[in-house]
């Protein structure tokens, strides 16, 4: 028995000194060959990459994806828990044509081609946009040119401002030897930067695959499969489209809530106010979406999560109370007025434009103070007036009871058991 | 009513039913005699299918039993030695839940009649746990009797009671049987088996050594016979002559009396008497001793084995 | 089969009223419904604090916890059902009569789901009161959650009677429950856990170990009853209608199988006091 124990403790003692030495390793930089993707996740474009470690790559369907095939460094970082890419260490392009196979059939051959990302709003501004051929070349020179016509404003404004500046000097100068003046120098407007920005042109392969299950290689000059190319590729779309919902509570106004389904009850404390800032959402495989963007990411694929897309513009809300309309809503901006002195605490205000144009708003949404009682549904209502699909949400004012009538409820099955058996006992 | 054939159960190490063959007939009393320990409850728990044989066959109502389960099951009425009852259950619903599980119709009155019969029927609605020993077994014959078997199993039914409860029992058996129920009995207790079996079957070591009506497994048992004598003018001499005839095996003096053994084969009454005069006694009484069923039963169990497996008895 | 139905509908009838007249139902309910109002309790909490709560299904995790509970009581209840009765001499005296194995067994699982659906009989009449007092509304897919939960409760009675089989004695039914449900608790925590781990992470020794570990808990996995409980609670919460049949059928299945194996082990071990 003790010889038993001895053998356990040190085969324990060996595992956990063999983990801990795992642990403790560096971990090696190895040369592979990898997918390196721009993928649209719906919102954005997503960079995620494909080491040997990762055999399934996870695109969306119907948009047109970014594919380059890279050879570079690639080691692990445990702190994170993922695979990294040493570019600077080595990027070397590799391959000369990606297939596209459904079963054993090849349902695509696709060639490098140029592509920039256009990013209308700026580089932070979301909304990537992604051109190729021509297109990117064009959107490339317009680029060009804004920033060439930007520059030449930016020198024509330091010319004007160095002008503007002996203007002014001259001007203070007459006014001290008592001359006439004249009219105030004005002061040049520098210029507006380009609030687009676009990528340099790239080349890569550029194509969208409708929803399924492939397979993907790469192939050199030489019409070879390059080894660790060959991967499975899933292509998926959403499942359902919606609006989903910010919630802010006029009473934790940093404190937003998240609606996003239709089973998901709204739950409101007595009476009390709620803005609501409608989402375009859509729903997808949890799975799917959580790899799309990273291939390391855990996800169930029997689980479906909504993700918010852009706000919805030209809609109103509706409320329901039963089957009759309780009222209607439109968007309003707002902004948090601070209440002064001892009694810490805010309003939040409409944001009237004629009493304060230069009023700056904390946010824009659909305001509706909950009555104490009654259950109320909300839709969305689009510019045609029809309620947009899995808009709904159910509005309920919660009870608050006493908590303890909770707890002396739960006694109940107790007391009617005592009650059975006593009688039963008793009886006897 | 049942019939076993070469039946055998064995253990790891012990052999608790060797080739046992018995047959058990319609309207006796067959009493299934054993010391603790001799197969009885092992025979009854496969005749049941309670236990499943090592080899052989069971027979009841000329059927194997899993031909029929059900069937055959509903024919019988089962008294065990012990009853382990619901304790948690009055004694009407007990019964009640038997009469669900055996289908039996009007069960109300069947329930109400047969605890008359057994002088239960003003504590019906008391809880099992609170019986008595004696009641308790009044209970299971009740449960027992609730199908109307045609067959009634009891394994040990008078063990651990009183003697009235004991009387009670028998009574209750004999009426049964009187009424056509074919009871198969296990005992220890030779005194009952005795009394109210037609015939007998006697177990020892997981053997059946001897199975027969009461009378025949007496005759067939006694090689010799006790005779008593009370004899006056009988001096040593006498006693001497007495002994040294052919048919008498001994003799010996007990309370002023001689208990003469002599040979099975016939009754030597007749010679002892004739000698008795002829050496001028003067016989007061001649008297056979009979054996008793527990005399056999020790006889068999404890001193015969060897004769009785050997098949001179066993039929 | 029409008589075994009538043997099955008797001794069902009595273990029902033997549950029925104590304790131990209510208390499982009770201990089903306190825990409960603990999480009604933090349900009120945070709506009062945050002053809203959204939530889809908010009786789905106490309902949770509630089956857990029942479940459970199912589990220790089945598991001496056949060891209480021998232990006892009853189950021998059962098969003097018209009963057979199968008909026990089947009586004493239909008897175990009938409790399982009192408790929650009892655990629903207290979620209306405690849904009704605080507005908190039932969902249909507390509904979907009862269904799914008989066939729960059905692989843990089935689970709990074949470990009723293997032992003679109560007292020996309790313990064997603890170890062996400990066992497989710890064992899906366990799992859970590796689940957690990279191979990347670990020394060569230690992915082939965890490789095996895996392994065997891919097979614990359809033995255990619990990993029936968790997928289904699961399948409810995501609302995946394919996900609740597979664990329907799946249930259905493990109660199949280890119902006959609790009457092979019953044969095996025979139905006397010893």
């Amino acid at each position: 028995m003790r010889k038993t124990c001895c053998i356990s403790a040190l085969i324990l003692i060996f595992v956990i000194l063999s983990s801990a030495i795992g642990f403790s390793a560096e971990t090696p930089k190895s040369k592979e060959v990898v997918y390196s993707l721009n993928v649209w996740d719906g919102k954005d474009y997503a960079a995620p990459f494909y080491p040997s470690a990762y055999d399934t790559i996870y695109v969306m369907a119907d948009y047109e994806n970014v594919y380059s095939v890279k050879e570079t460094l690639v080691y692990y970082w445990p702190l994170t828990r993922e695979y990294m890419a040493d570019w600077d260490g080595l990027n070397k392009d590799v391959g000369e044509t990606i297939e596209v196979l459904k079963g054993n059939e090849i349902i695509g051959t696709y060639k490098k081609v140029d592509y920039v990302f256009y990013y209308p709003k700026g580089y932070w501004g979301g909304g990537t946009q992604l051109f190729t051929g021509d297109k990117a070349k064009e959107k490339k020179k317009e680029y060009d040119q804004a920033v060439n016509k930007y520059w030449k404003e930016v020198e024509a404004y330091y010319q004007a401002y160095e002008k503007y500046n002996k203007e002014v000097e001259e001007f203070y100068q007459n006014i001290q030897e008592g001359k006439p003046a004249g009219k105030i120098p004005q002061e040049p407007a520098p210029p507006t930067a380009p609030t687009f920005y676009v990528t340099d042109i790239s080349k890569a392969y550029v194509f969208s695959l409708p929803p399924g299950q492939y397979t993907i290689r790469t192939k050199d000059k030489n019409e070879e499969i390059i080894p660790g190319t060959v991967k499975n590729l899933i292509a998926f779309s959403h499942r359902r489209e919606g609006i989903g919902y910010n919630i802010i509570p006029e009473s934790k106004w940093t404190y937003p809530e998240v609606a996003d389904d239709s089973s998901e009850i709204v739950y409101q404390y007595r009476e009390g106010t709620l803005y609501f800032q409608p989402y375009k959402e859509w729903e997808f495989n949890e799975l799917y979406y959580n790899k799309l963007s990273k291939p390391q990411s855990p996800g169930r694929s029997d689980r479906w999560i909504w993700v918010h897309m852009d706000p919805v513009s030209n809609v109103k809300l509706r409320i329901y109370s039963g089957d009759s309309i309780f009222s209607e809503i439109r968007n309003r901006p707002y902004y948090v007025e601070q209440v002064p002195g001892s009694a810490l605490g805010y309003n939040i205000k409409l944001l009237d434009r004629k009493e304060n144009p230069y009023g700056m708003a904390d946010f824009s949404a659909f305001k509706f103070s909950v009555p104490p009682t009654g259950d109320y549904k909300l839709v969305t209502i689009d510019s045609k007036g029809d309620i947009i699909e899995n808009s709904d949400r159910y509005i309920r004012p919660i009870t608050v009871t006493d908590a303890r009538n909770i707890f002396i409820a739960s006694l109940g099955p107790l007391i009617i058991g005592l009650v059975i058996y006593i009688i039963r006992r008793v009886g006897r | 009513m049942i019939r076993t054939e070469n039946l055998c159960k064995k253990y790891e190490k012990v052999e608790a039913v060797k080739d046992l063959s018995i047959s058990v007939e319609p309207g006796e009393i067959y009493g299934f005699l054993g010391p603790n320990g001799a197969g009885k409850t092992t025979t009854i728990m496969m005749i049941l299918g309670i236990l499943k044989p090592t080899s052989g066959k069971i027979l009841v109502f000329n059927k194997d039993l899993y031909s029929d389960y059900f069937g055959i099951k509903r024919r019988v009425g089962v008294v065990s030695e012990v009853q382990y009852l619901y304790e948690d259950m009055t004694a009407y619903e007990y019964l009640s839940f038997f009469c669900d599980i055996y289908n039996v119709k009007n069960k109300k009155e069947k329930i109400e009649e047969l605890l008359h019969k057994v002088d239960l029927y003003d504590r019906k609605d008391d809880l099992l746990g609170h019986y008595s020993r004696g009641m308790q077994q009044k209970i299971g014959f009740v449960r027992a009797l609730l199908n109307d078997p045609e067959l009634l199993i009891l394994d040990e039914p008078v063990s651990g009671l009183d003697p009235t409860g004991i009387r009670e029992v028998r009574d209750l058996i004999l009426e049964e049987n009187q009424r056509g129920r074919t009871v198969f009995m296990s005992s220890h207790i030779l005194s009952e088996v005795e009394r109210i079996s037609h015939r007998v079957g006697i177990m020892n070591k997981g053997r059946l050594v001897a199975e027969d009506t009461m009378e025949n497994l007496r005759k067939k048992l006694s090689s010799e016979v006790e005779i008593e004598l009370e004899v006056d003018n009988f001096d040593v001499e006498a006693e001497k002559r007495l002994e040294s005839l052919s048919f008498v095996n001994s003799v010996t003096k007990e309370d002023g009396k001689y208990l003469v053994r002599v040979k099975a084969d016939k009754d030597y009454r007749g010679d002892l008497v004739n000698f008795v005069s002829a050496i001028g006694g003067n016989l007061k009484e001649i008297r056979k001793r009979e054996m008793s069923l527990e005399d056999a039963f020790i006889t068999i169990t404890e001193k015969n084995i060897s004769l009785f497996s050997s098949g001179e008895v066993s039929e | 089969m029409s008589y075994r139905w009538t043997v099955i509908k008797s001794i069902m009838k009595r273990e029902a009223r033997s549950s029925f007249f104590s304790l131990g139902l209510y208390i499982a309910a009770t201990i089903a419904c306190l825990v409960s109002a603990f999480i009604f309790n933090t349900y009120i909490n945070t709506v009062e604090g945050n002053n809203i709560m959204v939530m889809a299904s908010p009786l789905n995790t106490p309902l949770f916890y509630a089956v857990i509970v029942a479940a459970l009581y199912a589990a220790i209840s089945s598991s001496t059902a056949l060891s209480r009765e021998k232990d006892r001499g009853t189950l021998e005296v059962l098969f003097y009569g018209p009963v057979d194995h199968l008909s026990v067994i089947l009586a004493k699982f239909f008897e175990d789901i009938i409790s399982f659906l009192i408790i929650m009989l009892l655990v629903t009449i207290y979620f209306a009161y405690a849904a009704i007092t605080t507005n908190l509304g039932f969902s249909i897919t507390y509904l979907y959650a009862i269904i799914l939960s008989i066939f729960i409760a059905s692989c843990m009675s089935s689970f709990g009677l074949w470990l009723s089989s293997l032992t003679a004695r109560i007292r020996t039914s309790i313990l064997l429950l603890i170890v062996v449900m400990g066992g497989l608790l710890g064992l899906q925590f366990l799992q859970n856990y590796i689940l957690t781990l990279k191979p990347e992470n670990l020394s060569l020794s230690m992915v082939y170990i965890m490789g095996i570990v895996s392994n065997i808990l891919r097979v614990i996995k359809w033995v255990s009853p619990f990993s029936y409980l968790t997928d289904g609670i699961n399948a409810v919460a995501l609302g995946s209608v394919s996900m609740y049949i597979e664990n329907m059928i799946g249930a259905i299945i493990y109660t199949v199988v280890l119902l006959t194996a609790t009457v092979y082990t019953l044969k095996w071990k025979g139905v006397r006091k010893l």
